[in-house]
C-alpha cells in the first residue's frame, strides 16, 4: 500500500441527488461530512434510514462522485477495496468456491493459486463440502459468508460493509457479527462498516460515528473503550450498556 | 398397470404419438377420402423408405440443414453484437428502434422474392431469409437479457476494478444467458420455417423444394414425407438448445433452499 497518513480521509464530503419529480431543490443525501479512518481502525457508521450512510460507502467505494468536497482513499484508483452488501449478491451462475476467487480470477492470479486460496477461505467461513454449491442452494447466512470471503480473500485496503448482517433473522445476525469479530482480530484489516445496530458496532469497532438524518451529519465520534480482544459476552458489561445509551441518545 | 402409471410423463409423448397415428389411419380408412388427399400411414411409411434408400431424403434434408444452420448462426450473430450495442448505447436504441420494430411489421413470405432476385436461387439468399427471420427474436432477447444484469452485481464489478471486457465476460454474458438461450430457441424453430419459404420461392435442393415437387406430380406421400422430416428437423434443433440450456445454466435447476426460518440453527 503506498504511504498515506490515513487510509481514508474525507474532507467536507457532500453529496446531492438531482431533484426528484415534482420538486425544485436538489437532494442533499449527505454532509458536510469529515473524518479520517486510520490504517487497521474498524469504524462504524452508525445512523437512521435515510442518512446517507450507504450513500457514503458508495462515494468511498469509488461507484458515486462526491458532489463537492474530497475523498482520498489510500492508493488511489488501484486501492483494493473490498465491498459486502445487504444482500450476499453473489453470481448465481457461479459457485462457491468460484464466487470466492472471483476477485483474484480478475486480477490474474494463476488459477491453482486462486483455488488455493480459495478453499482456504471456505474453511475459514466454515464452508467446507460446500464448495461447488450453488448460491440459491445456501441459506442466508451462508451466502454472506460466501460474500464476505469474497472481499476478504484480496486482502484489500479498505473493507466497505454496509449493513452486512441486515437481511438476517437475529441468532443467524448475532452469530455472524461474532464471527467477523474473530476473523478480524486475527488479520485487522481497515474496515468500515455501516450498520444500525447499536450492539453490533459496540462489539466490533473502535469508534462509531453517529450520523443524523438527512442531510447525514456526523452528530457524535465515540472512541469505543472496551478492551480488546473482544467477546461475545461483552455485550452484557456495565461499559457496554452505558456506551449503548449514549449511542442510541445521539441518534435521537 | 394402472391408468395414472400411463400418465407418467415419460410415457405420454408415446401414447400421444401413438393416438395420433391411430386417428390418422381410422380418418384415411374410412373417411372416403383418396389417397392423394390422405395418404394412409402404411403408404407414407413405404415412400419415405424408398426416399431414404435412394437417398433423396438425405439430400434434400442436408441442404435444408446447411441453410437452417448459417442462417441461424449469421442471425444470431448479427442479433447479438447489435443487441450489445442497443442495450449498452440507450441512444443508438433510440435511433435504431423504429426500423427495427418497422423491419418486423413485413411479412418475411412477402420480401422472400425480393432476395431470390436480388441474390439468385442459391445457399446465399436461404441463409440469408433464415438470417432475417431470426434475427428479431434473438436481437429483442440479447437486449432484455442485458438489461436484466442486476445493477448490485455491476457496482460488484466496478469495486473491483473489472475492465469493460471482463464485465462483458464475467457478468453481462452469464447474466443475460438465460434469456438469450430462450431467444435461440424460438430462433431455431425459425429458421426452419426461413429455409423452406425461401426454397418455396426458388430452389433446386432442399425439404421445401421437394414438397414443391411432390405436389405438383400430386404425390402427398412424399410431401408428408418431407413435412414430417421438416417437423423432426425443427424439433432436433429446438432440443439441441435445450440441452444447452440444460448444461449452461444448471444453476437454475437445483433445488433452492427455502428460506431460512427465524430461530433456526443452521449455520
Amino acid at each position: 500500500m503506498a504511504m498515506c497518513a490515513a487510509v481514508v480521509q474525507v474532507e467536507d464530503l457532500t453529496v446531492q441527488f438531482p431533484p426528484a419529480a415534482g420538486e425544485e431543490n436538489n437532494l442533499q443525501a449527505l454532509g458536510p461530512v469529515s473524518f479520517a479512518v486510520q490504517p487497521q481502525e474498524f469504524v462504524a457508521v452508525l445512523g437512521p434510514s435515510g442518512s446517507g450512510k450507504s450513500t457514503l460507502l458508495r462515494v468511498l467505494a469509488g461507484l458515486l462522485p462526491p458532489s463537492t468536497g474530497r475523498v482520498q482513499v489510500c492508493g488511489g484508483s488501484t486501492a483494493q477495496v473490498g465491498l459486502v452488501f445487504q444482500q450476499a449478491n453473489l453470481m448465481p451462475w457461479r459457485n462457491v468456491l468460484q464466487n470466492i476467487t472471483l476477485p483474484l480470477e480478475l486480477r490474474g492470479v494463476p488459477q491453482a493459486e486462486a483455488q488455493r486460496l480459495g478453499r482456504e477461505w471456505i474453511e475459514v467461513i466454515g464452508l467446507q463440502g460446500f464448495e461447488s454449491a450453488w448460491p440459491r442452494e445456501l441459506s442466508g447466512g451462508m451466502a454472506q459468508r460466501v460474500a464476505l470471503a469474497r472481499a476478504l480473500i484480496q486482502n484489500p485496503d479498505l473493507l466497505l460493509l454496509d449493513e452486512p448482517f441486515g437481511a438476517l433473522d437475529a441468532l443467524t445476525r448475532e452469530r455472524l457479527a461474532a464471527e467477523l469479530l474473530t476473523l478480524w482480530q486475527a488479520r485487522r484489516n481497515t474496515v468500515l462498516m455501516v450498520t444500525h445496530s447499536i450492539s453490533e458496532a459496540l462489539l466490533l469497532s473502535d469508534r462509531v460515528l453517529v450520523f443524523t438524518s438527512r442531510p447525514g451529519r456526523i452528530s457524535l465520534d465515540l472512541p469505543v473503550t472496551l478492551p480488546r480482544p473482544r467477546q461475545e459476552e461483552m455485550r452484557y458489561t456495565a461499559t457496554f450498556g452505558e456506551m449503548a445509551r449514549a449511542l442510541r441518545a445521539a441518534i435521537g | 398397470m394402472q391408468l395414472s402409471s400411463f400418465l407418467r410423463p415419460r410415457w405420454l409423448m408415446p401414447l400421444s404419438a401413438a393416438l395420433g397415428l391411430a386417428a390418422w389411419a381410422a380418418l384415411s380408412r374410412w373417411s372416403g377420402l383418396p389417397a392423394f388427399i390422405l395418404p394412409p400411414p402404411g403408404r407414407v411409411a413405404a415412400r419415405l423408405w424408398l426416399t431414404l434408400q435412394d437417398g433423396t431424403l438425405t439430400r434434400h434434408t442436408a441442404a435444408t440443414l446447411l441453410e437452417v444452420l448459417l442462417g441461424l448462426l449469421a442471425g444470431s450473430l448479427a442479433a447479438t453484437l447489435l443487441g450489445y450495442g442497443l442495450a449498452r448505447y440507450r441512444w443508438l436504441e433510440r435511433l435504431l428502434s423504429p426500423y427495427l420494430v418497422a423491419s418486423q411489421a413485413i411479412p418475411i413470405v412477402a420480401i422472400a422474392p425480393l432476395i431470390v432476385i436480388w441474390f439468385g436461387p442459391g445457399l446465399f439468399s436461404k441463409v440469408l431469409i433464415c438470417a432475417l427471420i431470426v434475427f428479431f427474436p434473438i436481437l429483442i432477447n440479447t437486449i432484455v437479457g442485458l438489461h436484466a444484469v442486476p445493477e448490485n452485481l455491476r457496482d460488484l464489478m466496478r469495486s473491483l476494478h473489472a475492465s469493460r471486457w471482463q464485465t462483458l465476460r464475467y457478468l453481462e454474458i452469464p447474466a443475460a444467458m438465460p434469456v438469450f438461450l430462450g431467444g435461440l430457441r424460438i430462433g431455431a424453430t425459425l429458421s426452419v420455417i426461413g429455409a423452406v419459404v425461401g426454397e418455396f420461392v426458388g430452389a433446386d435442393r432442399g425439404l421445401g423444394f421437394l414438397i414443391n415437387v411432390a405436389r405438383g406430380q400430386f404425390d402427398t406421400a412424399l410431401v408428408f414425407v418431407a413435412v414430417f422430416t421438416l417437423i423432426l428437423l425443427a424439433l432436433t434443433l429446438y432440443g439441441t438448445v435445450v440441452l444447452a440450456e440444460h448444461h449452461w445454466l444448471r444453476w437454475q435447476r437445483c433445488p433452492a433452499r427455502p428460506p431460512q426460518s427465524p430461530g433456526g440453527t443452521q449455520p
